[in-house]
């Protein structure tokens, strides 16, 4: 009987989540008077011709050096104890001029692929797909210290209250799979910026990102929060769940008003069932062949974390999800790839990384995923060619590396270059900024049109910044 | 003849420059300007064209990009050489072609191109402005006189006039249950019990008006009230108790400005003192410690934003700091997005870039910030404060602490363990010779890493002892006995046998030193007392090679004439000393231990006036570092008072203050035309559940005209002009009328004809907001705890915010005093839609999402509120079966403040009478039943 009702509303609710999203639109309406878009997460067209579909983000938190692994400097290995002039960039030393000694690189490179690009010692393993990667070797970026850039480069603003570009991303264009979040990051840290680098902000909520596990915790518990009930049985569980949803019939059918919004909280708890359901089946891992798990390195002490979160990425994506981040991550002051001191530590993170980061390249392009799906791999900024506390390198936002890889971009390519010792980006340049509005033109996207009005004034992710690297398209 | 030689040569000149302006400037212009920097650019940047002589000249927003003969002023060739802007965007060009433009511009910048459009700027016309709605003053309107006998108080009439002219009629009046419920929220955010519930239902069947004066007084008085509109105000106050952004930093003393709110509302503090107070608190006369302690606290306001204290360029940091606090002035009192105007002037409404600054100047003038690697924020000590005598405690003890080490420290002689780090060999007694007057041989190792150590350091052998020999000597003045002493500090590492050798007037004595031992007075060991001569040298020599295992250490060598004997010091002297000097070390640990518990220091977040107050230019373009005309310092124009002629009279600001007491008192007037309209507005919606104007934080032309402009005004003029601002009496006059009592549920005709509801023809419903939910749920359960009203509830105060475990320090208070951090919030209240403390919040948004329903399906907190709700109700409710219907009906007094309909009451008697009247299960799965139902989550 009841099971009954359930399909029917279900059937009823053909868009579902976006019909959910009624509620906050009736509330929201009020704050966007102008802007009477339907505020649903159900998949929209794109503006443009779209090359990709969706976005898995693999975050390096922290900044690895790029000198150290994808950007060559021959002259950096020649001038390795040369001091150079630095201009402070931090308080304290903010505009004064100082004496910095250069380091080269702690590790060789040699060329791959057919297109001969230069990858060191430290990631052998991606080394082998160059072949498929876009190299973006003059990126730029706003901050210094890890909080405003990794702000930055989540939101376009290193203290101003933004939201996300995976919020942007669902205003945009919806999600594909109604019963899962379309904007999920997997195991986020609390840190720098914590919440606000997945929040909505100004936009309505029902474009927040979902949290998948957290950085603090371990990833057995990489999982939607309260998608099991912890004390009932699946039994007792639905007894409740019946007697809750007839309840809810029965106040609404007294009404003698037609309320869309009691609706549509009756058909939130129908969700809410179904991915208890359906989610957890997709957030197991375990239907993954062994080979499968291998390739991302799963089961080898030291690549079984990330290896997991880049596999979950992929089941994500296949099945729908709009953006996925995965966050090499933690919870102290220096994250990860923080290296100011002790750069050999460079190694555990790259070891950590390289394999599940290959396998999820691979796995991708063997599913032919990789046709629409566009990988970006990178960090709020990268590392200085001079050293810093004898062998460690400090932050460098002015000049390092990110790659793309699918969704359309050029393969086997690279585009800008930094200054002969790799600090300062000199050539293609390509601000956070320019980033933004790339990856949002590959999802067919026009960064100056995907507005929202807010309190009198029209935003958008790349506020009044932001070019199109039309070259690195193929 | 000479001058026309000249003047062909001087033709000649000019058309050499145009030729290399042709040659070598034009192309580049063309090729890498023109796409963003010409007329028919798609999107002209920076207002700047580069395609004629004139608009090249006139230049963009940053002002002229060529100085012709002045390369250094000319901002073209600075963005080219990257000294200003990065131009052009993606590369530097080479240098070659940076010279040719230097060159070209020193040369006085030929060029023939003519023509040319300059892009506009607009101008604000502040009189116009001044005519749109809100910007006019307020007028109390004339009460209108409906034909009907519906309204019962003025504020009817208003509505009721509006039904008349529209044929619309009212829908028919809530039940006393609803009614009851919506005041109860409304004004304390609690649920009724079940005695409140009979009370007013009784008194309502006798009479409406009486039973709502009657509970409408309880609650004004009670100090729920300043609880729930305390939450109100703190919403669009973007209260949190951390900064956000990069590290959040906890703000440890926020939680007095949210008690200093709650209190005002309770006290019914006047509207316009709190906004004196929000503004500038610091700088308002006060009489006593009391009254200065709750100005400076509500100053804070202005240092609560979200601040990103690490942001390292520190002048972006103050300008973006200074950007927040006017940006959330504007929305929170004024209902402008004055912040619109930062970098041009405000494309809707009548604000100039010009006030931006006029504001900029005021804050500017203000110290917020207090610069460093991660910056931090002004704080002023509060007068009165229990704490005060925490810290009084405190001092007293400190003291008494320092006497007793004082006293201690004459009796004991000497160097103590550990105390002095170094020793000045002139202090000393005797003849000394140091380490640095030694003969070493071998390698060894200079260190002043341990105290104490006599001189400039001493010498270890670093493990290493192979060859390694040292030899002090010296000749003594007198001939007779000495002690002789040797300097060494003492650590476990040491070497425990360490062979010494005194080479004296009777030969020479080898004595072993042991030393991980402390030296008797901290700093000498004893080697024994020995006859010299005086003209001999008197050797000490020290030989690593045959010493046990450990560091060697090499000091210092005293030959102490056994005559002093101020020094001398008999064993039970020794055993004195020696624990005089334990004791000594044991009151310095304590003192240490002491000095960390010290009591937090009673302070507010705050603001003060800055010493040299000084007007502030124009960023041109918001750039931080492109600095325009100074203006000088003022608020809002349009919403100023004008002269005869209607221009807006000169603020005359205090050159020796930063203004911003006036402009408290300009926010605070009875003749600004947006303050009271704002407030009032607000009050409305809290109340009612839309405002008269639907957008609370804009009035600007981008929000929404007032559905019943002469209410609103008739309101704002009330509440200023016969209330003295006392939003008590406000909520009360909106709550009496009967606007108030409109049902939720339509007929569904008055919805078709106004599907907006903007004729307020019927009651709105409303979501349970967060805070109601869970003080509900609480309340039913029978565990909320009523008693905390205030201090500070963070249970254990860190630098950041984001470790904190909010379940470990979980407690039953009601949700205003929950720590509130902008990057670790309380579950529940993200997952039910808070308001987001990074952003001004008059209205929150009321999103329905299946994240709701898991957290309502299967958080523990939800398990374990139904769990102990069921079992409070059976502890306090007898158990019968054939009175089962009862028990429902009591669970939905308890939840829903109503009986139960028969289609609820059906499925709830079989669900018990199959799983057992008497399980706590059961009945646990009756009440998160009703928690998650939509009548419990929304107000009727």
């Amino acid at each position: 009987m009841f099971t009954h009702n359930r399909r029917s509303w279900l059937q009823n609710s053909a868009c579902g989540f976006g019909s959910l999203a009624l509620g906050s639109m009736l509330a929201e309406q009020q704050a966007s008077a102008a802007s009477a878009a339907n505020h649903s997460l159900t998949a929209k067209q794109p503006m443009l011709p779209a090359r990709a579909k969706r976005v898995i983000f693999i975050f390096m938190q922290g900044g690895p050096s790029h000198v150290d692994s994808f950007d060559h400097k021959p002259q950096l290995i020649n001038s390795d104890g040369k001091s150079i002039d630095f201009t402070g960039v931090r308080f304290g030393t903010f505009g004064k001029v100082s004496q910095r000694s250069l380091m080269k690189p702690l590790w060789k490179f040699r060329q791959y692929g057919a297109c001969g690009q230069h990858v060191s010692e430290l990631f052998p393993q991606i080394a082998k797909h160059v072949d498929d990667l876009c190299f973006l070797k003059g990126m730029h970026t706003e901050g210094v210290a890890h909080g405003p850039s990794t702000l930055f480069m989540h939101t376009g603003a290193t203290n101003l209250v933004r939201p996300s570009f995976g919020s942007w991303l669902m205003y945009g264009l919806g999600t594909e799979n109604q019963s899962l979040p379309g904007f999920v990051q997997l195991q986020p840290s609390d840190t720098k910026g914590g919440p606000r680098n997945y929040s909505n902000a100004f936009l309505p909520s029902v474009y927040q990102g979902t949290a998948i596990g957290r950085a603090s915790r371990s990833i057995e518990q990489m999982t939607i929060d309260h998608i099991r009930n912890p004390q009932l049985s699946p039994e007792e569980a639905e007894t409740r769940f019946t007697l809750m949803q007839r309840l809810n019939k029965a106040q609404v059918n007294r009404r003698p008003d037609d309320d869309s919004r009691l609706e549509a909280v009756i058909k939130s708890y129908e969700l809410a069932w179904r991915m208890q359901t359906d989610a957890p089946a997709i957030l197991d891992l375990s239907h993954e062949t062994e080979t499968t798990q291998q390739m991302y390195g799963i089961g080898a002490d030291k690549t079984d974390a990330f290896g997991r979160q880049c596999l979950m990425a992929r089941r994500l994506s296949e099945s729908g999800v709009r953006f996925v981040q995965v966050n090499y991550a933690d919870e102290s002051p220096n994250p990860r790839w923080d290296q100011h001191s002790n750069m050999p530590k460079h190694m555990d993170h790259a070891t950590a990384t390289d394999k599940p980061v290959a396998g999820l390249l691979a796995d991708l392009k063997q599913r032919g995923l990789l046709e629409d799906t566009l990988v970006w791999w990178g960090a709020e900024f990268g590392r200085t060619p001079f050293s810093q506390s004898n062998n460690g390198r400090d932050h460098n936002p002015r000049g390092f590396t990110v790659f793309l890889a699918g969704g359309g971009v050029k393969k086997g390519f690279s585009y800008g270059a930094t200054d002969e010792i790799g600090h300062e980006a000199v050539e293609g340049k390509v601000h956070m900024h320019d980033l933004h509005a790339t990856i949002l033109h590959a999802l067919g996207l026009d960064h100056e049109q995907l507005t929202y009005r807010y309190a009198g004034r029209d935003f958008r992710l790349t506020d009044i910044y932001g070019r199109v690297i039309k070259d690195v398209f193929a | 003849m000479l001058s026309v030689i000249l003047l062909s040569r001087a033709e000649a000149d000019d058309a050499a420059k145009l030729e290399f302006f042709e040659a070598r400037i034009r192309p580049v212009l063309v090729e890498h300007c023109y796409k963003c920097h010409a007329v028919d650019a798609k999107n002209v940047r920076g207002g700047l064209l580069l395609d004629s002589k004139a608009v090249a000249l006139d230049g963009g927003e940053s002002g002229a990009a060529i100085v012709p003969g002045v390369p250094d002023e000319s901002l073209l060739l600075l963005a080219m050489k990257h000294e200003s802007y990065e131009m052009p965007p993606d590369r530097k060009l080479p240098d070659s072609i940076i010279a040719d433009f230097e060159q070209w511009i020193r040369d006085g910048a030929a060029d023939p191109r003519v023509g040319g459009k300059m892009v506009k700027r607009s101008a604000i016309d502040l009189k116009a402005g001044r005519n749109f709605w809100s910007f006019r003053s307020i007028r109390r309107p004339d009460v209108p006189a409906p034909k009907s006998g519906w309204a019962k108080t003025d504020i009817d009439r208003f509505v009721a006039a509006r039904y008349e002219t529209t044929g619309l009629s009212p829908v028919d009046d809530a039940t006393a249950e609803q009614v009851l419920r919506r005041i109860q929220y409304g004004l304390v955010g609690l649920p009724p019990t079940t005695d409140q519930i009979a009370t007013f239902v009784a008194a309502w069947s006798v009479d409406p008006d009486q039973a709502i004066d009657a509970i409408v007084d309880e609650l004004l008085a009670s100090h729920r009230f300043g609880e729930r509109w305390g939450r109100h105000w703190l919403d669009v106050a973007r209260f949190a108790e951390s900064s956000g952004g990069g590290r959040s930093l906890m703000f440890p003393d926020a939680w007095r400005f949210r008690d200093y709110v709650i209190k005002s509302f309770n006290d019914d503090k006047p509207f316009d003192q709190l906004v004196r107070e929000h503004i500038a608190g610091d700088l308002l006369p006060y009489k006593s410690d009391s009254e200065h302690d709750d100005q400076v606290t509500g100053v804070g306001y202005l240092t609560l934003g979200p601040t990103n204290y690490e942001q390292q360029d520190k002048e972006l940091l103050r300008m973006e700091v200074i950007d927040e606090q006017i940006d959330t002035i504007g929305r929170t009192f004024l209902g402008l997005t004055i912040g619109c105007a930062r970098c041009h002037d405000h494309k809707f409404d009548p604000i100039p870039t010009a006030d931006y600054y006029a504001m900029a100047g005021v804050f500017r003038s203000t110290e917020t910030l207090l610069p460093g690697n991660v910056s931090t924020y002004v704080t002023t000590s509060l007068k009165t404060n229990p704490e005060h005598k925490r810290l009084a405690d405190w001092k007293t003890q400190e003291k008494s602490l320092q006497a007793k080490i004082a006293e201690l420290k004459k009796q004991v002689k000497g160097q103590r363990p550990g105390v002095a780090p170094h020793i000045d060999t002139a202090s000393l007694p005797g003849i000394v010779v140091d380490d640095s007057q030694a003969t070493f041989e071998g390698e060894w190792v200079r260190s002043t890493s341990l105290a104490p150590y006599v001189g400039k350091g001493y010498r270890h052998d670093n493990y290493l002892k192979t060859g390694r020999r040292v030899r002090f000597q010296t000749t003594l003045p007198e001939s007779g006995m000495y002690r002789v002493r040797m300097s060494h500090n003492y650590q476990t590492s040491r070497c425990s046998r360490l062979p010494v050798t005194v080479t004296h007037a009777e030969g020479s004595t080898t004595v072993e030193v042991d030393q991980r031992k402390t030296p008797l007075d901290g700093v000498f060991a004893e080697l024994g007392t020995f006859p010299f001569t005086a003209g001999s040298p008197a050797v000490v020599t020290i030989d690593a090679e045959k010493s046990g295992k450990g560091v060697v250490i090499v000091d210092a060598i005293q030959f102490l004439p056994s005559t002093v004997d101020d020094v001398v010091v008999s064993p039970d002297e020794q055993h004195q000393q020696l624990e005089l000097s334990k004791r000594l070390t044991s009151l310095e640990a304590k003192l240490n231990k002491h000095k960390k518990a010290r009591p937090v220091t009673p302070k507010a977040m705050g603001v003060r006036d800055q010493k040299e107050p000084a007007d502030w230019h124009i960023h041109v373009r918001g750039g931080i570092r492109n600095l325009g005309p100074l203006v000088p310092r003022g608020f809002v124009s349009a919403a100023s008072p004008v002269d005869q002629n209607g221009d807006t009279l000169p603020f005359n600001l205090p050159q020796d203050q930063s203004g911003r007491l006036e402009m408290a008192n300009w926010v605070a007037s009875p003749v600004n035309p947006l303050t009271a309209r704002v407030f009032v507005n607000r009050v409305w919606l809290h109340l009612i559940g839309e405002g008269l104007v639907r957008t609370p934080d804009n009035f600007g032309k981008m929000g929404r005209a007032p559905t019943h402009p002469e209410l609103l005004d008739y309101l704002a003029a009330t509440f200023v002009e016969d209330d003295a601002w006392s939003v008590k009496t406000l909520i009360r006059r909106i709550v009496v009328s009967r606007v108030f009592r409109l049902s939720s549920s339509a007929a569904s005709g008055t919805s078709d004809a106004d599907p907006d509801n903007e004729l307020l023809t019927r009651g709105f419903r409303r979501r349970l907001d967060v805070e109601s939910l869970r003080d509900s749920l609480l309340q039913i359960s029978g565990q909320l705890d009523l008693n905390q009203v205030g201090g500070l509830t963070i249970g254990k105060v860190t630098q950041y915010d984001n470790a904190y475990d909010h379940d470990q320090f979980s407690r039953n208070i009601r949700s205003v005093y929950v720590p509130f951090f902008r990057n670790c919030m309380l579950e529940i209240f993200e997952v039910f839609d808070i308001a987001n403390p990074n952003l001004v919040t008059g209205q929150r948004t009321s999103s329905t999402l299946p994240s709701q329903g898991l957290f309502l399906l299967n958080s523990p907190f939800m398990l374990e509120q139904s769990k102990v709700a069921a079992e409070h109700f059976l502890e306090t409710q007898s158990v019968d079966a054939a009175a089962l219907d009862a028990m429902i009906d009591e669970v939905f007094r308890r939840t829903l403040g109503r009986p139960p309909t028969v289609g609820e009451l059906k499925p709830l008697q079989s669900f018990l009478v199959e799983e057992g009247v008497d399980s706590t299960d059961a009945w646990a799965s009756v009440f998160q039943a009703l928690f998650a139902s939509v009548d419990f989550r929304y107000i009727d």
